[in-house]
């Protein structure tokens, strides 16, 4: 009787244990649709605390810009270029590892979301058609969007590249005996 | 020491910013039908653009608002709303990485007229509600 039950609970173990011990890389990633894993008020809190630690740090790169003697338009091209390239390295990263609810709602639509803006880039360009003229203003406002978004094209091509490179070492490290 | 009205500026544009983050993840929300799991009634693009116009629409009011003479002459709220509403709110309702975002994912999924009927969208949408935004305080 003890020798039946003692065999019945070793057999399970090893299976049970060994996909633990192997890389998740190896593991194809779970495809989790959004808001499906995060309640709306844990997904409400990352989202909003996000948005503060986005536009705090977009008001001091607004309040440091001029005071090392660059025009404020420098300020919201730095935020929405630095922004854009680090969303681009988030998507990649979020391609690769299957999604995060959570990282997406903290760090895509809060952070990079809240510390990019696109009303004070259309405020600048304002100010430079009651400088110059309406085509220049409006060459400037095309001409952000368009950096923006080979911006955000390098960051998630580089990123995804990167990270699939890296998961295949990993899968190669691991093979070989 | 740290002058209070220092401070209370930096207070007011976190907070400023939560609330416009949150406007804009609600209006996400709506688009994609959050509620009812699986296929989404609008592309979230869409919310997108739309907290982006409507983050220029009040831009546009609150500075074309009468400035007081003397700002300094006000109390610690006179010094933090409009650090609140524009850099705040305004800065965080509109949002430009989600923007390339949106519009790599548009060219990709249908190369062609999505993307550019999206960014012409922002491209004449945005300064004209500006200036919309300008002509409401009048």
């Amino acid at each position: 009787m003890g020798e039946r039950l003692r065999r019945q609970s070793d057999s399970p173990c090893k299976p049970l244990i060994w996909p633990a011990m192997r890389s998740s890389s190896t593991i194809p990633a779970p495809k989790i649709p959004p808001h499906s894993e995060v309640g709306f008020a844990h997904e409400a809190a990352w989202v909003g605390a996000g948005g503060a630690v986005g536009a705090l740090a977009r008001g001091i790169v607004t309040e440091l810009v001029p005071a090392l003697g660059w025009p404020a338009i420098a300020a919201t091209q730095a935020v929405n270029l630095a922004g854009a390239i680090a969303l681009g390295v988030l998507v990649g990263w979020l391609e690769i590892h299957g999604g995060s609810p959570r990282g997406r709602a903290f760090l895509g639509v809060g952070v990079l979301g809240s510390f990019t803006t696109f009303s004070t880039l259309v405020d600048d360009s304002r100010g430079i058609a009651a400088a110059t003229s309406h085509g220049v203003a409006f060459a400037y406002l095309a001409g952000s969007l368009a950096l923006g978004i080979a911006g955000f094209w390098l960051g998630e091509r580089t990123s995804a590249r990167f990270l699939a490179r890296a998961s295949r070492a990993q899968d190669e490290a691991l093979d070989t005996p | 020491m740290i002058d209070p009205r220092e401070w209370i500026v930096w207070v007011a544009i976190a907070a400023g910013g939560v609330a416009g983050t949150w406007i804009r993840w609600s209006l996400a929300r709506l688009a994609t039908g959050a509620s009812a799991a699986g296929a989404s009634r609008f592309d979230p693009a869409w919310a997108t653009l739309a907290a982006n116009l409507l983050a220029c629409v009040l831009l546009g009011a609150l500075l074309s608002l009468p400035s007081p003479s003397e700002p300094a002459s006000g109390g610690l709220l006179a010094a933090a709303l409009p650090a609140f509403a524009t850099t705040g709110v305004c800065g965080s309702l509109s949002t430009f990485s989600t923007l390339c975002a949106d519009a790599v994912r548009k060219a990709r999924a249908a190369p062609g007229r999505g993307a550019f009927v999206y960014l012409s969208a922002h491209l004449a949408g945005g300064p004209l509600a500006l200036w919309l935004g300008s002509m409401i305080p009048r």
